[in-house]
């Protein structure tokens, strides 16, 4: 096992900030009853150049800075 | 990256290097360029019933007059909103979008969300339960993997002998 990850935390995300993990690098398996939210990176993409667009800064970096923080943190 | 059972929200926040550390605070140490923020991170203790009340938004939907047939799950983006430490950060009217562009998933225990070696280009938000990372045992020297790049910026997938003995 390399990690555990709860409430609070991202899967996958460092498809997003490197371009050599673009295959997963380990599996993910529930230890315990779960639910998440899954986007594509794509969609996800459409919806930051939205919220900018839209003048909605404030959301835009906190989606970035979270996603952001938590692949560094994995690294 | 969890340690006990207690639910722990992560927050990171970008400071530039001028920024007195706060003691509380681990700091990501990585190269970089000198006038790059540096990541501080900071541990966040969740209250113990976290999961539940986020749970409390979940609802099933069914037919009123029919027994059987199908049902569905509605989430109550209200409660996501109050409870969730990262989606409660954005407004409630990303947080609606997000999960109109969203696929729910749950999984049972033992359930895999994706396997190691697979490309899958979804990007996932815990909203309630706990997953392991793992590397399969099975996963063995000589199931590894590597990337070179190729001429064309794209990636080549081939196996660990391969690059052995094209190494020799």
């Amino acid at each position: 096992m390399i990690g555990k990850v709860n409430i609070g935390w991202t899967l996958g995300e460092e498809i997003l900030f490197d371009r050599n993990m673009q295959i997963r690098k380990e599996m993910a398996v529930a230890e315990t009853e779960s639910c998440l939210i899954g986007i594509n990176k794509a969609q996800l993409a459409i919806m930051q150049k939205g919220l900018l667009e839209s003048g909605n800064e404030k959301d835009y970096f906190v989606i970035e800075s979270i996603l952001k923080g938590n692949y560094l943190i994995k690294d | 990256m969890q340690k006990n059972n207690i639910p722990l929200a992560y927050r990171s926040i970008n400071k530039f290097n001028s920024t007195a550390r706060s003691n509380t605070s681990r700091v990501i140490e990585a190269p970089a360029h000198p006038n790059d923020p540096e990541l501080l991170c900071t541990e966040k203790v969740l209250p113990q019933n976290i999961e539940e009340e986020i749970k409390d938004g979940f609802f099933e939907l069914k037919q009123k007059f029919k027994e059987a047939g199908p049902s569905s799950i509605y989430i109550s983006h209200v409660v996501l909103h109050e409870k969730h430490p990262i989606l409660k950060k954005i407004e409630v009217e990303t947080l609606k979008k997000l999960l109109l562009e969203s696929s729910v998933i749950y999984l049972s225990v033992g359930q895999i969300l994706y396997r190691q070696g697979v490309q899958d280009a979804f990007v996932y938000i815990i909203l309630f339960g706990k997953l392991l990372l793992q590397v399969p045992a099975s996963y063995s020297k000589k199931e590894q993997q590597s990337y070179i790049p190729s001429a064309n910026g794209t990636q080549d997938l081939i196996d660990q002998e391969d690059l052995e003995s094209l190494q020799n």
